[in-house]
């Protein structure tokens, strides 16, 4: 106890100090925002693509939504009025002395719902605990398509559930492979600097240093589709507007 | 003043200032003794002169030269690591060693009263030691040898009767007894003293003698060095063994000698022993470490094969002129029949050495490329071992197994389960039309720009005048007989199809695992592409054909995919409709051309003539002509001279024999007897010299890339033209046939000398080859893609695994099938740090640079893009797609039960009913399929020694050095086995060795090394096996019901499906137990990611965990094992 008192006097107050104290240390956490909205760009006379309604022919006691076995795909929520699409992950990458990636103590919860994944399409910080759980009463698996992060492929009998802990920036999907069409992405990320959009299609992101930084859009369906440099500066927000489409070719 | 030469003679009579003139007496000397003298003088002078010179001329010899140099070199490079070792660090160390053995010795001393005191017990308690020794020795002595004198004593006394005299004898043998106990007693008490005084004094020196040994440990390799380049500097009076006169003693110099009996050389009518002598003047040859080294003294490459003891290639068994030819015994630059590499190298050598080619030496030194075709001579059969080694020679060899040489060229090994290259014609006029065959016979590529069917019109031997209309004649008779003896089958009409479903298992069933076509995404060239294919085929036939290839044609390697009629239908309903298959390709003109009858007529006599008198010949073509026949009679006679029947079936030519030379023993025959035509300088051939230098490689060359190049200035008639095709090669592919044929030599190898391979090699090679002419890579993968790259630790890295490039974050990331070290373990994911994305990214995307593409599966990306766009209903992204494509068969070895491979691969079914690409029956034989079936358990076994390195490596993270350390192999030979070099039996047991040495177990760490074999049944189907384990047997079912564990959800059982779509289910359970080797259902269900990364097989019992102990309360490998043993048994038990 004595020597955990004595190190904090000695080492970590100082740090703290000479930290609190850099002059050449951006105004934070104001700094400028970034902020926009993603819509889905539509070809001439092309409709709004139905999405697709999936079977689910087991354990159908168990996968039931709405009543019936069957499950309309999220790969692409889009507004219909507004064209806004949902789950598009945007950030602002490789940005220099900027914040701090906070991470949270208690576990980011994926949970298998009525042979659903819940969330569909969520952000985790590099770091945190994710915790695969299984609300069902039948067993799941947890099948992970990592490049990056260690993977692994487990099953989960039901009400268990298996923590595991991503490190490296990643897009990773997510199955179960005893109920095929049982999808999920988690974005890992190593920075705080992300915005994921939600039924209106609006993203914000605060907290940045003045600079020139890189904007990346990423979407399940495209991929990274959209990448571009936008201007931030101390206490404005830069407009960005996203059209969400297929990425180009390279 | 008296002249000693002159004789007396008169001095009187001399004039006292005129010397006499001197007087001969010729009857005392018969020459002038003073010219006599004058002449020996100089004649000895000369002699002198002469053995001075042949002393220099000796000592100056070009291999002494060398030799010396390479002393000073070798001197320099010992020095060098001697230098390297010696760092600032390595200095600092030895110093503070030496100071700590000095401080040590300096306590010491200051104890030197002491020490004196103790030696000088030690050494009157070793003279006590001693003498109490010998007494105790001498007393043992006397005693044992009077107990053996009195056993015949006592033993005639008993007899005898004589009680006394027996009891004196045994008295004195107590006593003796008694002395020597007592003297043994004296002796311990000084051996125990003499001890105590001598741990004392160990104890005193402890300090320095620790302190010694350090700093002699710290310092042996330098030491070593050291002492090594001082021996090596011959300096001070060694110098004198290589000084000139001297150096017939004992002489550092020396020629170096290889004796080869079992690698015979003819030596025009001799077969004598090659000697190869070459090493005299190449003496770094064998060497590391002067790789970059200037010739003769530079290292040769690849010493992890070549030269050093203990690779398969020594240097003492296999010398240089069996790879390299030239004369091995020559020992000067000119005398050895080298080769320059090119005309500038040619100039050079003129300049240097006055080179000039040698005619008197049948087997020039072949030029450096050409190198790889002797390693046919020992290794015929055997290219699919080497090939990795012998590229060149290895594409050569396939090529001309493909490409048909054999069917016009007898070559040995070239006849044995081969099949003809080209289609069967006895149907042809059902399969397609006159004049598409005659529009395919004029220019086969411009049909079918792929093709191997070679050019056999209108070549460089017919641009004279008349030549092209002459070359339309035949065109016109061959198609005219082909057509006239072709039999019409009754063909069934094609049922109505639907073009789309068809156009699905086009993409996906597995034709394109061998057949391509334009807008298509493989790039399968097994069977021929597919472009125009229904300009060409009647529907009918293409719909009979595609059912059962095999009942058209017995030879063909086209195997039956069990289309159902319907399918069938489909198909051709694709065929027929998509543009691709309809369109005549650009450029290609069918219809047969005109002919010109007195032209015929002239063409035939004049053919004709050559057998057959005038007059007969003119009967024959009038004959014909009336009949109306003359065009057809031709071309059978055209095809007769072609040589058609070679590479097809046509009717009538059954027995016909070959029309090319014999190529087995080739190239060795004489350069001489080689036609190069009118070819002179700068005519025809540009070469770096502007000629064609007359040798056999030259020869080849031209021959292959224009058959036709040697009738260049000849005046003949059409029939006694050359008449070898033009074959479609690139320049790469012409090089390689090439460098084949001329590995064709006559073979002189004894059976000593070949390479002999043990049964596991021989199965490999075998195997390899099998499944090579089956093709069985266009469907399945065989080994996974990897990046080749040299690693930071200076070793050539080879990572199997799926390569993943991040474009993003602009890295390079590979999820591992193999372990390496340093990168982690199967299915692991691991970033190349070693590759920069700026330097390989886009390379790598674009499958090149240091990506490897994966061996086999062809089909694989049209199977990704079917299911990309959704086929059945089935649709997946990118790389999931390769659920629905044939199993990858890396590790099959270890994955099947030989007996049920056997029977599949005779004749398969579908194992997994989901799958829409469908495992074809090809028909093998038993022989066929026992040969694949050993050859995938061979891979296994090839394998084992990479695996068992990697996983060692991971496991106790080791460098390619620390292996080489632990096990004592080279440590090029380490890398090259990680990188999948085949590993000999001698690596493979250092290996295991060092695995006993670091205490691992390698059955734990990969499972138990698989062997050739295994027909019987497996262990766990043994009543023994079965009475042994019951209970966990029935714990083991237990598990497998459990609805947690829930195997079948997912697997089908028997007549059992899961519910669900398809897409979700695994293979029959049923079949495990006699489809599955019991190990690798116990590595599989302990992990299945390690087995097959990426698998939708979950992990049950995830290592670290403790699961399911409420069913069956063990530890894990206990559980699996209770799984595995209910498996292999559940096809004879009753579900209940």
């Amino acid at each position: 106890m004595k020597h955990l008192t004595l190190f904090f006097l000695f080492l970590v107050v100082p740090m703290l100090a000479a930290f609190s104290f850099r002059a050449d240390q951006p105004v934070l956490p104001e700094g400028g925002s970034v902020a926009g909205t993603c819509t889905l760009v539509l070809g001439e006379d092309e409709e709004l693509p139905e999405l697709d309604e999936i079977a689910m022919d087991k354990d159908t006691d168990i996968c039931v939504h709405d009543g019936g076995n069957t499950t309309l795909a999220r790969d692409l929520l889009v507004d219909p009025e507004t064209l806004a699409v949902t789950n598009v992950y945007v950030s602002i990458e490789k940005v220099k002395d900027g914040l701090d990636l906070e991470v949270p103590e208690e576990p980011l919860v994926l949970d298998q719902v009525a042979c659903r994944f819940e969330p569909h399409v969520s952000v985790v910080p590099a770091g945190q605990t994710v915790r695969f759980a299984n609300s069902d009463d039948a067993t799941h698996n947890v099948s992970l398509t990592a490049r990056k992060n260690d993977t692994f492929n487990e099953g989960i009998p039901a009400a268990k559930h298996k923590d595991w802990v991503f490190k490296k920036s990643e897009k990773v999907e997510i199955a179960c492979t005893i109920h095929p069409w049982m999808k999920a992405y988690l974005v890992v990320t190593e920075h705080p600097y992300y915005s994921l959009t939600l039924t209106d299609g609006k993203f914000r992101i605060d907290g940045l240093p003045a600079g020139e930084w890189q904007i990346r859009a990423w979407h399940e369906r495209f991929g990274t589709f959209y990448k571009d440099m936008v201007t931030v500066t101390d206490g404005a927000v830069a407009e960005v507007n996203i059209d969400v489409q297929e990425k180009k070719k390279r | 003043m008296a002249d000693p030469e002159t004789p007396k003679a008169a001095p009187d009579a001399v004039a006292p200032d005129e010397a006499p003139e001197p007087v001969w007496d010729h009857a005392s000397y018969h020459y002038n003794i003073p010219r006599l003298h004058m002449w020996f003088t100089v004649v000895s002078l000369g002699l002198l002169a002469t053995v001075g010179w042949m002393v220099v001329d000796d000592y100056e010899r070009e291999w002494k030269v060398y030799q010396r140099e390479f002393a000073s070199l070798r001197v320099a490079q010992t020095l060098a690591a001697q230098a390297s070792i010696e760092t600032e660090d390595f200095t600092a160390r030895e110093a503070d060693l030496s100071a700590a053995v000095e401080a040590a010795q300096a306590s010491l001393d200051a104890r030197g009263d002491e020490l004196e005191t103790l030696d000088e017990q030690i050494s009157v308690a070793f003279g006590e030691w001693q003498n109490a020794d010998m007494d105790m020795k001498f007393a043992k002595a006397e005693f044992v040898s009077y107990r053996y004198d009195i056993e015949g004593a006592i033993h005639r006394a008993e007899v005898d009767g004589d009680v006394d005299a027996v009891a004196q004898q045994r008295a004195r043998l107590a006593s003796l007894e008694a002395d020597m106990g007592s003297a043994r007693a004296v002796y311990e008490e000084v051996d125990a003293r003499h001890r105590a005084l001598t741990s004392e004094r160990a104890v005193m020196t402890a300090d320095l003698d620790t302190a010694t040994s350090a700093l002699s440990a710290a310092t042996r390799e330098r030491d070593r060095l050291a002492a090594l380049a001082v021996s090596m500097e011959r300096a001070g009076p060694m110098a004198l063994l290589d000084a000139p006169m001297l150096d017939f003693i004992q002489p550092s110099l020396k020629v170096q000698k290889q004796v080869l009996p079992h690698l015979p050389v003819n030596l025009n009518f001799v077969t004598a022993d090659r000697i190869d002598m070459c090493t005299t003047c190449h003496i770094a040859a064998d060497k590391g470490g002067f790789e970059d080294g200037a010739q003769p003294l530079v290292s040769h490459p690849r010493l992890d094969l070549f030269l050093k003891d203990g690779t398969p290639h020594p240097l003492s068994a296999t010398g240089c002129t069996v790879c390299h030819d030239g004369r091995g015994e020559g020992l000067s630059f000119q005398t050895t029949s080298h080769t320059p590499a090119n005309g500038e190298v040619w100039e050079d050598w003129h300049h240097d050495y006055g080179f000039h080619p040698d005619h008197y030496w049948d087997l020039p030194m072949l030029p450096l490329d050409r190198v790889e075709s002797s390693c046919y001579q020992c290794h015929e059969g055997q290219i699919d071992l080497i090939a990795d080694d012998a590229p060149r020679l290895a594409e050569g060899a396939y090529l001309v197994e493909r490409m048909g040489c054999w069917s016009c060229h007898d070559i040995k090994g070239f006849q044995d389960g081969l099949m003809r290259v080209g289609p069967d014609l006895a149907t042809i006029a059902s399969k397609t039309s006159a004049d598409w065959i005659a529009g395919w016979l004029r220019d086969p590529r411009q049909f079918r720009p792929s093709t191997r069917m070679p050019s056999f019109f209108h070549l460089s031997n017919y641009q004279d005048e008349g030549g092209a209309e002459r070359q339309d004649v035949t065109v016109a008779a061959i198609t005219s007989f082909l057509t006239g003896v072709s039999e019409m089958p009754s063909l069934d009409p094609v049922p109505v199809g639907d073009a789309v479903h068809g156009a699905e298992l086009f993409e996906v069933v597995g034709c394109q695992g061998c057949h391509t076509a334009a807008g298509g995404v493989t790039d399968a060239d097994f069977g021929p592409a597919l472009d125009g294919v229904a300009s060409k085929v009647a529907p009918e036939y293409l719909y009979a054909w595609i059912r059962d290839p095999v009942a058209f044609n017995a030879e063909t390697r086209m195997p039956s995919l069990r289309l159902t009629e319907q399918e069938a239908a489909d198909i051709v309903a694709h065929l027929t409709s998509d543009p691709v298959f309809t369109a005549i390709p650009d450029g290609f003109e069918p219809g047969v051309p005109e002919v010109d009858g007195d032209l015929l007529a002239d063409m035939a006599l004049t053919v004709l003539q050559s057998s057959l008198t005038a007059e007969e010949a003119q009967s024959v073509v009038a004959d014909q002509q009336a009949a109306g026949t003359l065009l057809p009679y031709f071309g059978e006679k055209m095809i007769s001279q072609s040589g058609c029947f070679s590479c097809h079936n046509i009717p009538g030519f059954e027995n016909a024999q070959k029309i090319g030379t014999e190529l087995t023993e080739w190239a060795s025959k004489d350069v001489t007897k080689l036609d190069f035509s009118f070819l002179e300088p700068g005519v025809v051939v540009e070469r770096d010299k502007g000629e064609i230098t007359h040798s056999r490689w030259e020869w080849l060359q031209e021959k292959i890339k224009d058959p036709r190049v040697f009738d260049h200035g000849r005046e003949k008639p059409d029939h006694e033209r050359l008449r070898m095709p033009l074959f479609n090669l690139d320049a790469d592919q012409q090089d390689a046939i090439a460098t084949f044929v001329l590995g064709l030599k006559k073979n002189l190898v004894t059976e000593q000398g070949r390479a002999n391979l043990n049964p596991e090699k021989q199965a490999l090679a075998d195997g390899l080859a099998a499944i090579r002419r089956a093709n069985c890579q266009g469907c399945h993968v065989f080994e996974e893609e990897a990046l080749a790259f040299t690693g930071s630790d200076g070793h050539p890295r080879l990572l199997t695994g799926r390569v993943f490039v991040d474009e993003d974050e602009e890295e390079i990331w590979i999820s591992l099938w193999r372990d390496a070290q340093g990168f982690g373990g199967v299915s692991q994911n691991a970033f190349v740090e070693d590759l920069d994305y700026e330097d390989h990214g886009e390379a790598i995307l674009d499958g090149a640079g240091p990506y490897v593409a994966a061996w086999g599966g062809e089909l694989f990306p049209a199977i990704e893009r079917a299911y990309a766009k959704g086929v059945g209903g089935l649709s997946a992204a990118g790389d999931k797609a390769r659920s629905f494509a044939p199993p990858v068969l890396a590790d099959q070895g270890r994955k099947t039960q030989t007996a049920w491979l056997f029977e599949f691969l005779k004749g398969p079914w579908s194992l997994r009913p989901w799958l829409m690409a469908r495992m074809p029956t090809f028909g093998f034989t038993d022989a066929q399929a026992k040969t694949i079936v050993d050859g995938l358990t061979a891979m296994a076994i090839r394998d084992y020694p990479r695996r068992l390195l990697g996983a060692v490596q991971v496991e106790r993270d080791m460098s390619f050095e620390d292996v080489a350390r632990a096990s004592g192999l080279h440590v090029d030979t380490v890398a090259r086995i990680a990188s999948g070099g085949l590993a000999s039996d001698v690596a493979r047991e250092k290996l295991l060795a060092m695995c006993a040495d670091l205490g691992v177990d390698p059955d734990a760490l990969i499972g138990p090394a698989p062997a050739l074999g295994g027909f019987g049944l497996v262990d766990e189907r043994r009543r023994e096996y079965l009475a042994a384990h019951g209970q966990r047997m029935n714990a083991g079912r237990d598990l497998f019901e459990n609805e947690d564990i829930a195997c079948l959800k997912c697997h089908i059982r028997g007549a059992v499906l899961p519910e669900g779509s398809p897409e979700g289910w695994g293979p029959d359970l049923e079949m495990a137990s006699r489809r599955l080797q019991p190990d690798w259902i116990r590595r599989w269900i302990t992990d299945p990611q390690q087995v097959l990364p990426g698998t939708k097989m979950p992990t049950l019992f995830p290592e670290g965990t403790e699961v399911f102990q409420d069913i069956y309360a063990a530890p894990r490998p206990e559980q699996v094992g209770a799984i595995k043993d209910h498996l292999l048994n559940l096809d004879r038990k009753t579900s209940n």
